[in-house]
C-alpha cells in the first residue's frame, strides 16, 4: 500500500474508533502526551506516525491489538478472486476503496482459517 | 427483483428465537450465529461499512467491523445473519458489504432503490434483537413517549442495541 493510503487509512480508523469512545481529540492528545494538533493531522493522514506513537494510541483507544488500527497488507489475487457486491445502500460511492476490499479479503481469510486452541 | 417480504423475514427471526429458547433480553446475537456454524469475524473496517455476509464453498462467514459501537455492531451482525437465513443463494455467488445503516430510514432508502433484500435484513434484524414479545413485556403492556430520551435509552440498554435502533423499532410498533 502506498504510504499516503497507509497513513490515511490509519488516521481513519484512530478517527472512528475515537468518535465510538466518545473521547475528543484534546481528551485523546492528553491520554497519549500528545497536542490536539498531532492528533488532527494523524487522523486525517497527513502526518507520519512513529511506532511508539501507535502503540500509545491503541492503548487510549482500548484495543488489545496494535494491528486494530492498522489495514491489512493487500492480498491482490485474493482479492481479484472475490467479487465484490455491494449492497446499494449507499447513496453514492457504489464501490469499494480498495482498502476497503483489502479489509475485506482480510476478514474472509482470518474466517476461513482452521481454528487454533481448542482441539 | 419482487418486492422485499417483511412477514417472512420477521417470522423467520421469531423461530430462531422460539428454537434458541430466548426469554429475556438482551438477545444473544452472537451465540445463535455461532450455533448455525457461521464464523462471526470482527474487523476493523472503514466507517461507513458495517459488515458483510458470504459464503465460500459451504463455509458461512459474517463479518462486523469492530470499530462500531457493540451495540451497533449486534445490529450488524443481526442483519448479516438475516442474509444467511434468507439470501443464501445471492451471498454464495459473490461477497456480500453492507454499507452504512440507512436501514432507519425505509421509505426514504426504498424510494432511491435500495434492494429489498437489504428491507428484509433490516426487519429480521429488528425482530431479531427486539421481539414483539419481550418488547410487550418490557412495556409492561404500556407504550413509550417517544420524546422521552432517558425511557428509550433504559429500553435500548435493556435489549443492547441502540437507541436509533429502538425508536425505529418502536415506531412500527
Amino acid at each position: 500500500m502506498a504510504g499516503e493510503a497507509l497513513y490515511r487509512a490509519f488516521g481513519s480508523a484512530v478517527s472512528t474508533r475515537r468518535k465510538a469512545l466518545g473521547l475528543t481529540q484534546a481528551e485523546l492528545a492528553a491520554k497519549v502526551n500528545m497536542s490536539r494538533a498531532s492528533i488532527a493531522n494523524i487522523e486525517s493522514g497527513r502526518q507520519n506516525v512513529l511506532l511508539h506513537h501507535v502503540y500509545a494510541l491503541a492503548a487510549a483507544l482500548e484495543l488489545t491489538k496494535v494491528a486494530e488500527l492498522l489495514p491489512p497488507i493487500p492480498q491482490k489475487p485474493l482479492v481479484e478472486e472475490l467479487k465484490m457486491m455491494l449492497s446499494n445502500q449507499a447513496l453514492s460511492k457504489q464501490t469499494l476503496s480498495q482498502n476497503a476490499e483489502a479489509q475485506v479479503a482480510d476478514l474472509i481469510k482470518s474466517a476461513l482459517q482452521p481454528r487454533r486452541g481448542k482441539a | 427483483m419482487a418486492d422485499a417480504d417483511l412477514d417472512r423475514a420477521r417470522a423467520c427471526a421469531r423461530s430462531i428465537l422460539v428454537e434458541f429458547g430466548v426469554s429475556a433480553p438482551p438477545v444473544p446475537v452472537e451465540r445463535i450465529i455461532k450455533s448455525r456454524k457461521i464464523v462471526i469475524q470482527y474487523a476493523p473496517l472503514e466507517e461507513d461499512l458495517s459488515g458483510m455476509a458470504y459464503i465460500k464453498d459451504g463455509v458461512g462467514i459474517i463479518g462486523v467491523n469492530a470499530l462500531h459501537h457493540p451495540n451497533r455492531q449486534r445490529f450488524s451482525a443481526a442483519h448479516e445473519l438475516a442474509h444467511h437465513v434468507l439470501h443464501a443463494p445471492k451471498i454464495s455467488q459473490a461477497v456480500h458489504v453492507d454499507k452504512g445503516i440507512r436501514v432507519l430510514f425505509r421509505d426514504d432508502v426504498s424510494a432511491l432503490g435500495t434492494e429489498p433484500m437489504e428491507i428484509e435484513a433490516n426487519a429480521f434484524a429488528s425482530e431479531l434483537l427486539i421481539p414483539s414479545d419481550l418488547l410487550a413485556t418490557a412495556l409492561e403492556g404500556g407504550g413509550v413517549d417517544l420524546e422521552d430520551e432517558a425511557a428509550i435509552e433504559a429500553l435500548a440498554r435493556r435489549f443492547k442495541v441502540s437507541s436509533t435502533a429502538m425508536r425505529f423499532r418502536l415506531t412500527r410498533w
